[in-house]
Parts: structure tokens; sequence; C-alpha cells
């Protein structure tokens, strides 16, 4: 702690759980699902625009017959980095659940420090991106492979 | 006897070290983010009136069928303008100005981070401005829309300097806009109070941080898009060229690449703005602030994985597309998270409905309404049926004028008192709300059933007997009490100059930390550092937030020089003291010779383009001409 906080009527640290969990087990459980996310939305539309699209011409079906399977299986790689994410960050928030900053109850509304902080945050986005994992995968199963 | 001199004050101290010198020099040399705030402010809404009277006569063209005022080039550039002076010289730059004037207060440091960087940014947005608008005086306004498909901007099709000036000013921009995203993702993670961790940041530093790096990921897109659409026109390469193995679509998916981003970018800090003055005329804080917080950072992310929606109706492969469609929707998720917010914190809270409040909650609406009209267009199917129709300008409208403008507004009335001092007219702030409100349903609702109608976008004039007539003359009647609303704004602005009460400190009772200095603030914002102990610290002991109490009159002084504190960037634990750079005219004159190279670059002459060059070399290294002033460090 620096001499700051020894100022007269200073206040407490802001993290003081983060002796609880690791700064990179906070970072992945923030951004593991995103980057998930990201690399499903950019292999999918790369494998289906090359082997449906490979040059001027618009196909019926892909160059490549196993197009489907490769980009259903990218996916659940993809799903699976996303919803460890999500564990992650509620191992996170477990982790540092005796901590109260204040007679108040709400977490999202009222502080309980940054540990605590980062790791509801990490649940909230991995839930979002787990699902957004999941939406882009429906037309993988749902869907002809080329459509136009 | 020998004379003792009595100690000079502390802020007459730190005043002297912090403001800029008077003259001409102080004018053109000064780095202090309240300046440059304020230059931004009225810069961006100078811009704003300028798109706004394009857009009134754009109104008057299309009031009646078959109208004459405007010829079919004439509106060609008039709609072309009105679209690139509201979403690039307006609506991102208003909201760099509230940020600039308030992002150090609320972060309770003296300055940015880069103060010099700041100048330059401001610099560039003016000078790329005003580079833009000089295509009016040689007759050459761009006109092929703000999105410029390619390939009717190739010189075979755009033969005059009209879409130089369209590449050039937006790379010269873009200048801007990233020396800005840098010098704000620095602030923040280096120059906060002490105390000030990442959990009790305000909502508009969420949104402004979160944009910044949007902006660093999406104007990269936009400056590659302009500079190959130079070079196709002046050196004849053929990128965009179908023809000699070039693309058309690629401009747009460099285009869109930036573009989508670049919605959220103009609407995330402005979300902000409204997350954090609800709480204040609510009485309690914010309802889900986590959520609102990270619901903001996710809104960034996932916009970047949206641009295809712009491409549906290209021809691409519609699985392919399917997965922006769905990337689409679950951007709604964030954007409900919010709302709800919002509207739990009213539940809950005892609303105030002053002018601020009143246009955050003519926001909310508004975001609603663009919201789902936008989660309609993310469907592939039905987005076929209305691109290029009246209801996508009817939707951009709500979600541009909707979430950006009234929003700005909301901005205004909350923080204007502490920009100048004086309170703005509450008479004059309800008309204003109510001629915006009620102009903006009028002129822009029916937009959407003209578009279902059929009435295609981007057209100067329609046939009589479609049934679109009688819309479009209810449509310029809104849009004109739209305006009338601007206009009070302006004139309450100027009356409460003279006439406003005086503010004080903290008018709202609010509960941020830039409501704990004077308005108008002094050159070094506080004279002790705050040390930070909540996320609200001035309504601590009223909603008893956390465990200690925020230090706000007996913080460290930091009065040897331009000094501020260097803190850890996730819970903003002091490092270091930071020694910041002191006024120059380096920053002006390196954006001059840009300036003077861009016009070098648009006339094809080289010798004004090498004048351009030098100037910039020589400005730079004036700019880092090394200080021996003496530092600080923690210890002393």
């Amino acid at each position: 702690m620096t001499a700051i906080y020894g100022h007269e009527a200073a206040p407490n640290h802001p993290a003081p759980q983060q002796h609880r969990v690791g700064l990179p087990a906070l970072w992945f459980g923030l951004f593991g699902a995103p980057a998930a996310w990201a690399a499903q939305l950019i292999s999918n539309y790369a494998l289906m625009s090359h082997f449906c699209y490979p040059r001027d011409t618009p196909l019926a079906s892909p160059t490549f017959g196993g197009v489907r399977p490769l980009a259903i299986v990218i996916a659940a790689v993809l799903l699976l980095v996303a919803v460890a994410a999500l564990f992650v960050a509620l191992h996170s928030w477990n982790a540092t659940r005796y901590r109260r900053d204040s007679e108040h109850h709400e977490v999202a509304e009222i502080g309980e420090g940054r540990t605590r902080f980062m790791a509801m945050a990490g649940i909230l986005v991995s839930g979002i991106f787990v699902y957004g994992v999941l939406m882009a995968g429906i037309p993988l199963i749902a869907m002809p492979v080329c459509q136009f | 006897m020998a004379s003792t001199t009595a100690p000079v004050p502390l802020p007459e101290r730190l005043t002297r070290i912090w403001e800029t010198a008077p003259g001409l020099y102080g004018v053109l040399a000064t780095v202090d983010h309240k300046v440059i705030g304020k230059r931004y402010l009225v810069t961006s809404m100078i811009f704003l009136l300028l798109g706004g009277a394009e857009a009134a006569v754009m109104r008057a063209q299309l009031a009646h069928a078959n109208e004459q005022l405007l010829s079919p080039e004439a509106y060609n550039q008039i709609f072309s303008m009105h679209g690139i002076t509201m979403i690039f010289w307006y609506a991102a730059p208003v909201l760099s100005g509230f940020s600039n004037y308030l992002w150090p207060l609320m972060l309770g440091a003296r300055d940015m981070a880069c103060p010099r960087a700041n100048a330059l940014s401001y610099w560039t947005f003016l000078m790329s401005g005003v580079f833009l608008y000089t295509s009016v005086l040689v007759g050459a306004v761009p006109d092929r829309g703000w999105f410029a498909y390619a390939p009717l901007t190739e010189a075979a099709y755009s033969p005059g300097l009209n879409m130089d000036f369209y590449a050039i000013g937006l790379t010269f921009l873009s200048v801007s806009t990233t020396v800005g995203a840098v010098n704000f993702i620095v602030t923040l993670f280096k120059t906060r109070a002490p105390g000030l961790s990442v959990n009790r940041l305000p909502i508009f530093v969420w949104g402004t941080l979160t944009t910044s790096f949007a902006i660093l990921f999406a104007a990269p897109a936009l400056t590659a898009a302009c500079v190959l659409l130079y070079f196709d026109r002046r050196f004849g390469t053929h990128f965009y060229d179908p023809a000699l193995g070039g693309s058309s679509l690629l401009w747009q998916h460099l285009f869109w690449s930036f573009g989508h981003p670049w919605v959220y970018i103009v609407v995330l800090p402005a979300m902000g703005i409204v997350s954090d003055l609800i709480p204040t005329f609510c009485r309690r804080p914010l309802v889900g602030y986590t959520l609102v917080a990270l619901a903001t950072v996710s809104t960034g992310i996932l916009g970047f994985g949206v641009w295809v929606h712009h491409m549906f109706a290209t021809g691409i492969n519609a699985t392919a597309s399917s997965f922006f469609s769905a990337a689409s929707m679950v951007i709604t998720i964030p954007s409900a998270i919010a709302v709800f917010s919002w509207l739990a914190t009213m539940w809950h809270g005892r609303p105030v409905f002053k002018t601020p409040m009143l246009f955050a909650a003519g926001f909310i609406v508004l975001f609603v309404i663009g919201g789902v009209s936008g989660v309609a267009t993310a469907a592939n199917a039905y987005d076929l049926q209305l691109t290029d129709t009246y209801f996508i300008v009817a939707h951009l409208h709500y979600v541009l004028i909707g979430i950006n403008v009234f929003a700005v507004m909301a901005g205004f009335y909350y923080w204007l008192p502490k920009i100048t001092g004086r309170m703005l007219d509450e008479r004059m702030g309800k008309l204003n709300f109510w001629l915006m409100f009620l102009g903006f349903g009028v002129g822009f609702f029916p937009m959407h059933t003209l578009g279902l109608l059929g009435m295609p976008r981007r057209i100067y004039t329609y046939a009589d007997g479609l049934g679109w007539g009688w819309q479009n003359m209810w449509i310029t009647i809104g849009a004109y009490v739209f305006a009338l609303g601007v206009v009070v704004f302006i004139v309450n602005f100027f009356w409460s100059l003279v006439n406003g009460a005086e503010a004080g400190s903290n008018p709202w009772d609010a509960p941020t930390l830039e409501w704990a200095t004077p308005s108008p603030p002094p050159p070094y914002n506080f004279a002790r550092i705050p040390i930070v102990a909540s996320r609200h610290p001035l309504w601590e002991d009223r909603i008893n937030e956390g465990t200690g109490r925020s230090v706000l009159e007996t913080g460290p002084m930091l009065d040897k020089g331009r000094d501020t504190f260097g803190t850890t960037p996730l819970d903003a634990e002091p490092d270091e003291i930071l020694r910041m750079p002191e006024d120059t005219a380096w920053p002006f004159f390196l954006a001059l010779s840009v300036l003077v190279l861009a016009y070098g670059l648009l006339f094809g002459v080289i010798w004004l383009a090498a004048i351009g060059v030098v100037g910039l070399f020589i400005s730079i290294i004036g700019w880092f001409m090394p200080s021996h002033e003496p530092t600080l460090t923690l210890e002393t």
C-alpha cells in the first residue's frame, strides 16, 4: 500500500480481495468469451465466403464438402472456450463473495471492490458472448452452406 | 531589518503554474483540457448548425412533389455534406468535447495525460473541417453520399475534386480521432486520482473509454478505404474496379467495418451522459452500475461484428451474412440492460424533471424506438425489403438524433453550469425540449411509413400521385419545429451567459468529482488532489457507501510545477508524479502543416505538399525538444 492511503481519514484499498483471485483469471473471465465469439464470427464468415464464392461466381454448393463439419467443430471448440470463461468468472465471483464494502446489498449498484467488480463483469460479458456464439452457430445447422 | 514575504496562497500558486498566457500565443499554445473541450463543443455545434441548415434545405426540396428548389446535382451535394458533417464533424467531436472538458475533472486529475496531443487532436479536427468546407469555395462539394460507394466514386464516374475532398478530408480527420482516442486511453489508465479504481468510474467515462478503443480498431479501416480511393482516382490503381481485378465490395467492407462501430462511437458516451445524470435527478445511485458499465463494453465489442448487416442487399452469401444478423440481434441484450437500468433507477428514485432529466427521458423513448427498428433491419429477409427506403432514414435518425443529440442536449443543460458558472433558464429549457421532442416525432416517425410505402432514400424529388406528398410536408414541418428548438437552445445559452443565476460548485447536488470544483473550475482543477473512496464521492455520507470516506479538502497539493499523479491502471494507486508539459504552439503548427499537405495532395501540387511535410517534421522536432525542468518523485 502506498503512503497516500496513510492519509488521515483515507479510504481503504479499492481492491481488498485482490489476493483471492489472480489477474489472469479475471481477465480471462472478462475477455475469453468475446475473443471466442470474434474468432467464430471471422472463421464462419471466411469459410462460407471462400468456399461458396471463391472468385467472381457464386456457387450452389461449396468447393470443399467438409466445410460445414469443419465450421461446427470450430464453433464447438470456441463455445467451450466461452463457457470456460463464464465458469472462471463465476468462480472468481464466488471466491470474493465474503466482501461487502458497505451495508448495501446491491452488488451491481454500490461498489464492493475492484476484484468482485471484475468478476461480476466477467459473468455478464461471458453470458452475453456465450449466447452470441450459440446464435452464430444456428445458421451452421439450420441453413444450406451456400445460399444466395 | 530583513523583510519577510507572505507566502503565496495555494490557489494563486497553482494558478500561476497552470494558467495559459494571454494574447494570441495563449490562444494557439494552450493545452488546458477545459479550453480544448470548450473549443470542441463550440466547433462541433457550428458543424451541427451547418449540417442542420443543409437538412432544412433538403426538407424544403422534399416538401412537395416535383419541387424544383434544388437541381439533382445540388441535392446530391447537400445530402452528402449533411451526412458527412453530422456523422464525422459533429456527432463524435461533440462527445470528445464533453470528454475533454470533463474527464480530468471526473478523474480527479489536473489535465489529460497527453495535453499537447490533446491540442493536436483539436487543431486537426478544426482544420480538417475547414478543408472539407473549402470544397464549397471551389465548387467541388462531395456529392456521392457520406457512404461514398465505389465504383460511383471512381474518377471515371466522379471526375471533379469532389470526392478527393472526401477522401483526403476523412483521412485528415482520422488523425484527430486516433490521437484523441490514444489520449483518452492513456489518461484513463494513468492519471486517475488515487483510489479511483475501475469499479468507481462514472459510466460516461466507461462510454468514452470503450469508444476510444473502438476508434483505434475502426478508424484504420476508413483511412485505408480513403487512401485506396485516392490511389484509384489519382494514380490509376484499381482497388475498387471489378473490371481490372478490383472489387467494389472491398469499399463497402472497409467502410462498414468502420461505419458500424462508428455508430456505437457516437452513442456510447451519449448513453454514458444519460447514465450519469439520471441518478442525480432521481436522488439515488444507478441501478445495476456494473451491468451498465459492462453492457457498454459489450456493445462496443459486438459493434465490430455487425457491419455486414449494411450489406445484406449486395448479393453476398445469405448463410455468411446470417452470422452478422445473429450478432445484430445479440447486441440488443446490452442495450436492453441499459434501458432497464435507467427505468429501474427512475422507478426506485424520486425523479425531478428539470430540463436535463427531460432530455434524458426523451432520449430513452427515442432509444427504444430506434432500437426496435434496428432489430427489424437486423433480420436479413426483412432488411431486403427495407434497404434504401425511408424506413432506414427514420431508423438512423432515431439512433443518431435520439441517442446522440438528445443526450448531448441533456449534457449541455447538466454541465454548462459547471463550464460557464451560470444556470441555463429552465422555462426556455423546457420549451427547448418540447419543441425538439415533438418536432422530432412529427418529423421523423412518418419516415417509417413512407419507407414501408416504398419511398426510396437519396432521391431529390418524387412524382405526384404516389401518396407521399402530405407525409413529406408533415415531415418538413416537424423538422422545422425541431430546428426551432435548437434555436431556443442557442438563445438560452447566450441569454444565460449574461442573466443566468450563479451555479455554485454543485447546483444539482450531484455525486461525482467534477462537482467538487468551483464553477467554472480554475486552471488547475483541484487545489488538492482528491483521494477517492467510493463511486459517489459527494454522496458518501448520504448513502453510507463504503467503509472509508473520500478526502477532498486535505489531499496532496503538488504545487511545485505542472504535476499530477501517475496511478496504476486498475486500482489507481499512485506510483509516480507526472510533470505535465508546458503550453506550446507546435501542435497548432503541426496541424497547419497537415492542412498544407492536404491541399498539396488535393490539387496535385508537389511543392505545396513538400512544404507541408517539411513543416510537419519541424513541428515534431519543436514539440519533442527536451525540457530540463526537474521532476518530482513520490518520495519528495
